[in-house]
């Protein structure tokens, strides 16, 4: 499994055109305009670690989950560029020196289904006659070059999708997996998927946990899982004040260093993405959780991605010497030119920025 | 459009500032909303070094002295060179840089060779040049005009020579500058221990000839004296500067 | 701020991951689309399901993802609110 990406070209995909990103470290910190693109670069990553049609469509409703949702398949469909019909474009090159480049590419045709057909997609209705519906007809696929043994694996899938199978193809199984990735949303630490399960699981790392939520609350003793009268699991913190309460009466910051916590564990080995990193974190805590999060992911060797809005941040980052110091961290500001049409970017070294931001008040993020 | 003016002392920074309010139309532009903060070159307290922006409807001017010619390379190496190269669009980088420099002894050539050595930009004297540098974001080329003015135009010396001259053309300060300048030129050997350089013999020149001229301000700073004097007056001061009119 | 730099620089060294976990987590997945495309299929939206079964819908949303620590008797009560029969079999 690859672990580490170097350079990434992302021809197309949603609003990201001819993306280049060159020189890419352990820590990439993507600043950038409102939508620049940064969410889109982190979806990108997440997109071709799983090069196959499953992933794709669990990916384009990543965004959708408190809105609500057209089907999958309207949501796939607006994930492909809108401008024509090259599809999305995909290609990297990762620290051992393979390469994998990624197509996804199609369009939509009106298409008659048969009533037989229609009653298999949607088991309690019965159709009597012809279903004129929309179909997206196209190819996933992607080459895998090796370097060591120099020959490139290709693979490709025949997609025929519409509104009423897309759902069939959301399974997981397919197990192309060809990188680890985590992947933390703004808002995701509301539901912190199964990062307390995991954090759980492993003594020693929960005890690191439980001291780095101390952050935010000094009297966090311990977190574990209650049963409710359902014998459903609660997950709880136990509070040397309060006793043992709820998760979810917890503020948003203790929720999102267990996700964040949780992410780690999960891409150790891999890569975590972390959307909006300094959500739900009051300034003054920055450098204490970034600090955890630097050592956990250098510990466990995870390349980090991710984005903030917040020159308070950029600046708590600039002030940990060792990153800055080791040349561990590079600011990636993303900008969408309509005269160029296409996304630019300027990658600069933590010195750099530091440097710059000493000398002119310098503005990373535009 | 943003344009950067870089003067080598306090005291040329205020006779340009000078022209350009009185002249120009350029008034002092408070930048409250950190428009220009990317642009803007934050000294540590050393006193010689002066930032100030000017603005005249869309035209910003920053005037900028660096003390010494010495510094002018940690100038542009620190300051300018990573602003021009951070960004490609207009609004982020000095569209126009001038230097000013006092041609002292020296020839023309020979400035430009110093000024081009310690900044690894080209400025050619007395004529605007466009100057290509490659950009941080994706190499995107961007492109910026240079400048460099060497005063006085026509004559070796200085910013004081400058001034000396532009009070000779007023028939009353003619006479006390010739005998001002008379008398420093009689007494210099004298006075070898203070006035070591011809730098400062003008600028012993200038001072003599502002003491006869503002005696009560004597023991001010000389910027303070300066800005007393309506220099729009003096043809010298406006020919001399006129490439500042190029800056909207 | 220096101390808990220290205490992570001294105990992240003894943790250690090991991966048997992603079985589980593919295990967690399948049923998640099981349970979704059953739903789907049946035209039952997560809301209804939420009552008919008595578990939260945000935590139906959480296991249709596989976001959630199933147990057991969670999944009992899903299948019986979608109407179907819960057979475990070993292969």
């Amino acid at each position: 499994m690859e672990n580490r990406i170097n350079k990434i070209f992302v021809k197309n995909f949603r609003g990201l055109v001819d993306l280049e990103l060159n020189k890419l470290n352990r820590i990439n910190v993507l600043v950038g305009d409102n939508n620049s693109g940064k969410t889109s670069f982190l979806e990108c990553i997440k997109l071709i670690s799983n090069p196959n049609l499953n992933n794709a469509i669990t990916m384009c409703t990543t965004r959708t989950k408190q809105l609500r949702a057209g089907s999958f398949f309207t949501e796939f469909i607006n994930m492909l560029p809108k401008r024509d019909n090259s599809g999305i474009n995909i290609s990297c090159i990762f620290d051992s020196g393979n390469e994998l480049k990624y197509r996804l590419n199609g369009n939509v045709v009106q298409t008659l289904i048969n009533p037989i057909e229609m009653s298999e997609y949607i088991k309690i209705i019965k159709f009597d006659s012809m279903q004129n519906i929309s179909q997206f007809n196209g190819k996933i696929g992607y080459d895998f070059y090796n370097k060591n043994t120099q020959d490139i694996k290709k693979n490709e899938q025949e997609i025929k999708l519409n509104a009423f199978n897309a759902f069939n193809y959301r399974s997981f199984k397919g197990k192309s997996n060809l990188m680890k990735v985590a992947y933390i949303s703004p808002v995701d630490y509301a539901g912190i998927n199964r990062s307390f399960d995991i954090i759980i699981k492993n003594e020693k790392y929960k005890e690191i946990v439980i001291e780095s939520l101390k952050i935010f609350d000094p009297y966090i003793e311990d977190i574990l899982y209650m049963k409710d009268d359902f014998g459903d699991p609660i997950e709880c913190v136990k509070n040397s004040k309060v006793g043992i309460i709820p998760l979810s009466c917890y503020g948003d910051g203790v929720k999102k260093l267990l996700s964040v916590a949780g992410g780690i564990a999960s891409a150790n080995n891999g890569i975590l993405l972390i959307d909006e990193f300094e959500t739900a974190i009051h300034i003054k805590n920055y450098d204490d959780v970034f600090n955890f999060v630097d050592k956990a992911c250098e510990k466990f060797n995870v390349q980090l991605f991710i984005t903030t809005h917040s020159i308070e941040a950029v600046d708590e980052l600039l002030k940990i010497d060792s990153l800055v110091e080791n040349s561990d961290i590079n600011f990636i500001t993303l900008r969408k030119d309509y005269d160029l049409n296409k996304t630019v970017s300027r990658t600069l070294s933590a010195r750099e920025v530091r440097e710059n931001r000493k000398n002119f008040d310098f503005e990373v993020r535009l | 459009m943003n344009s950067l003016v870089l003067c080598e002392g306090k005291t040329d920074a205020i006779l340009l500032s000078y022209v350009l309010i009185n002249q120009y139309g350029y008034k002092p532009f408070k930048d409250e909303n950190g428009d220009k903060k990317n642009l803007t070159p934050i000294f540590n307290s050393n006193l010689n070094e002066y930032a100030y922006w000017y603005k005249n409807n869309n035209s910003f001017v920053l005037i900028c002295s660096v003390d010494g010619c010495d510094n002018i390379s940690e100038f542009f190496s620190k300051y300018i060179i990573p602003i021009q190269k951070n960004d490609y669009k207009n609004e982020n980088i000095f569209e126009k840089i001038v230097i000013i420099r006092d041609k002292d002894d020296k020839t023309n050539e020979e400035i430009e060779e110093v000024i081009l050595s310690k900044t690894n930009i080209s400025f050619l004297s007395n004529k605007w040049e466009k100057v290509c540098i490659e950009t941080k974001f994706d190499n995107i080329n961007s492109f910026f005009l240079t400048y460099l003015l060497i005063i006085p135009i026509e004559h070796s010396g200085a910013l004081e020579d400058v001034v000396l001259t532009a009070f000779s053309e007023d028939d009353n300060k003619k006479i006390i500058v010739e005998k001002s300048c008379k008398f420093i030129d009689d007494i210099k050997q004298d006075a070898s221990t203070y006035l070591v350089s011809r730098r400062l013999i003008s600028k012993a020149k200038l001072g003599v000839t502002l003491a006869i001229m503002s005696p009560e301000k004597v023991f001010h700073f000389i910027d303070e004296m300066l800005k007393n004097i309506d220099w729009t007056k003096y043809n010298t001061i406006m020919t001399t500067f006129n490439v500042l009119s190029e800056l909207a | 701020m220096n101390n808990f730099l220290e205490y992570l620089d001294k105990n992240l060294n003894e943790v250690m991951f090991d991966d048997e976990d992603d079985d589980y987590t593919n295990l967690l997945k399948t049923i998640a689309t099981m349970i979704s495309n059953t739903r789907n299929e049946n035209k039952i939206t997560q809301h209804e399901l939420s009552e008919i079964t008595h578990i939260q819908q945000g935590t139906i949303s959480k296991i249709e993802n596989g976001n959630c620590n199933l147990t057991l008797k969670m999944l009992q009560r899903v299948a019986d609110g979608l109407g179907k029969k819960l057979i475990v079999k070993f292969e």
